[in-house]
């Protein structure tokens, strides 16, 4: 590398000088790395190092002096992405980018910071939520137990099509309100209790209010009022007539048909 | 003959089963999530970590020790245990380094708990779910209490099984339990340790290790060997330690990894067959 810049910077000095001192730079902070975690074989490690500092500057000599040795495959592995974890979490967040891999360094780009918290605080189980809920999720005061449940339950969140206003009561009620979601999982996602819930969910959280499905009122309510009446009228109509077009059809076959017989 | 073929072709169609695989139990799907867990990344960390500790600095200050003026002259003065000791105490000054070795162990013992802890908190969410048809009230942190506990009362039979000597560490976590004993069982942890403590230093069993050093040092010193081929081979032996611990360290994890696998395979069995109460009654 450092001979081709030679090349380059002699055939267009001008060019090419600042280049030169960029890498004779990235160089010598390559080696002032080295002698701070050093490495067994210091002639391999350094040009490494030297490309990383050239490829990602202030962020991969941060990244470096953080996390020690284990951030130069890290930094080779994940780029970036991966600098700027290293750079604020330093060894936790080499423990991150080990375990979840690259899913970490998408949700830390998608995201932000608040991710790679997040998924230090709850592992496994935060990278999970986070790829199913994205932002909603991310403001969760919740256990990582908590954590865990709102990932089963993942799937009746996302169909009840109202997850930003459950995620909502979570980051209010924490731990609370997930312990009552997957308690009542098989009736609170149903409609009209899912509105009463999320329209006022402190009594439900402390027992004055009771989760019951009322076959007159609630439920079927809100079935009557998702029901397209004038569809269904038109539909009974319209059955109606063919049946009655049937019928007629074969009154009158059996007089006849015994008329020839006899 | 078209009888027979009628009869033939009846058998065929009634008495033949279906031809796909019977859809696995719920226990044969927590298990097979189970072997699923992979725990490879956290033998790469612990590689980098190991290599990133052993610098040519370093290397630099032990040969410096050895072969400076003082180092030399103990070596044509004192007895072989007395040189011995003191080629041991240069290498441990100069390159093992002890805090730094202990803080390393320390980041390596962290990496292991945070992968198992990603790998168990995934596994309760699979495990929840296929205990859930038995124990439909069963919540998560109720789940995690119990197998806590399952696997307290586990861990000494499922160490003792694999030839591991369990240490004994109150109040942690069974995770933290298999690590210390797997790098005990490896020779890797000091008697501090061995007692109990948990933060106490990690030797990386390099007692062993150290030995070869001594003698190549005094060889290098009264053989009238050239100090540059002296420097040379104190090199190769340094990598060899570092290597030799590297072994050991992916040896202890091997074992800590086998042995939370088989604990958490008995665990998930013996949550499965409803023997979680016998258990934490009779420890009681």
């Amino acid at each position: 590398m450092s001979l081709l810049l030679l090349v380059v910077s002699l055939a267009v000095p001008g060019v090419t000088g600042p280049l030169l001192a960029q890498s004779a730079a990235a160089r010598r902070i390559a080696r002032e790395i080295i002698e701070v975690f050093g490495r067994e074989t210091i002639e391999r490690a350094e040009p490494r190092i030297a490309r990383l500092v050239e490829e990602y500057g202030e962020e991969a000599v941060r990244a470096l002096r953080r996390a020690g040795p284990p951030g130069v495959e890290v930094l080779e592995k994940f780029g970036s992405t991966g600098a700027k974890i290293l750079g604020r979490w330093g060894e936790e967040g080499v423990r991150l980018l080990a375990v979840e891999g690259e899913a970490a360094g998408a949700l830390m780009a998608r995201l932000g910071d608040e991710a790679v918290e997040f998924m230090i605080r709850h592992p496994g189980a935060g990278r999970d939520l986070l790829e199913q809920f994205g932002a909603q999720a991310l403001r969760a005061p919740v256990s990582t137990s908590s954590v865990v449940t709102l990932n089963r339950l993942s799937e009746p969140i996302r169909s009840s099509g109202r997850s930003a206003e459950i995620f909502g009561v979570i980051e209010r009620f924490g731990d609370r309100a997930c312990e009552f979601l997957w308690r009542n999982k098989g009736t609170v996602f149903a409609g009209a209790l899912l509105a009463s819930f999320l329209a006022d969910p402190r009594p439900y959280l402390e027992g004055v209010k009771q989760l019951v499905v009322e076959p007159a009122s609630g439920v079927l309510a809100e079935a009557a009022r998702r029901t397209n009446w004038t569809a269904l009228g038109c539909g009974s109509v319209m059955a109606l007539v063919a049946l009655a077009t049937v019928l007629v059809r074969r009154k009158p076959a059996a007089p006849a048909a015994s008329r020839e017989h006899a | 003959m078209g009888l027979a073929r009628g009869i033939v072709a009846a058998a065929v169609v009634f008495a033949g089963g279906p031809l796909a695989d019977p859809a696995p139990s719920l226990l044969d799907r927590s298990l097979r999530h189970l072997r699923t867990q992979n725990f490879t990344p956290l033998f790469d960390v612990a590689r980098q970590r190991l290599e990133g500790h052993f610098t040519r600095d370093r290397e630099r200050a032990f040969f410096e020790s050895l072969f400076s003026l003082s180092g030399k002259w103990k070596a044509l003065s004192r007895g072989p245990e007395a040189y011995d000791r003191f080629v041991r105490r240069s290498f441990e000054r100069t390159v093992l380094v002890p805090d730094q070795l202990a803080r390393l162990g320390q980041a390596i013992r962290q990496d292991w708990v945070f992968g198992l802890a990603a790998a168990e908190n995934r596994l309760l969410a699979v495990l929840c779910e296929d205990l859930r048809p038995a124990r439909p009230e069963l919540t998560l942190p109720e789940l995690r209490v119990e197998f806590d506990r399952v696997a307290e009362s586990l861990l000494p039979s499922v160490l003792q099984d694999l030839g591991m000597n369990l240490v004994s560490m109150a109040g942690s976590e069974a995770a933290v339990v298999i690590l210390t004993s797997a790098l005990g069982s490896a020779g890797l942890l000091g008697e501090a340790l061995l007692a109990g403590a948990a933060g106490g230093p990690w030797t990386f069993g390099v007692g062993l290790a150290v030995g070869l050093l001594v003698g190549l040092v005094i060889d290098c010193t009264a053989g009238e060997a050239y100090e540059e081929v002296a420097q040379l081979k104190i090199h190769l032996q340094v990598t060899e330690v570092r290597n030799r611990m590297i072994d050991d360290v992916y040896e202890a994890l091997a074992r800590a990894v086998i042995s939370y696998r088989v604990l958490q395979e008995r665990c998930i069995r013996a949550l499965f067959e409803g023997r979680p109460h016998e258990l934490t009654s009779a420890r009681r």
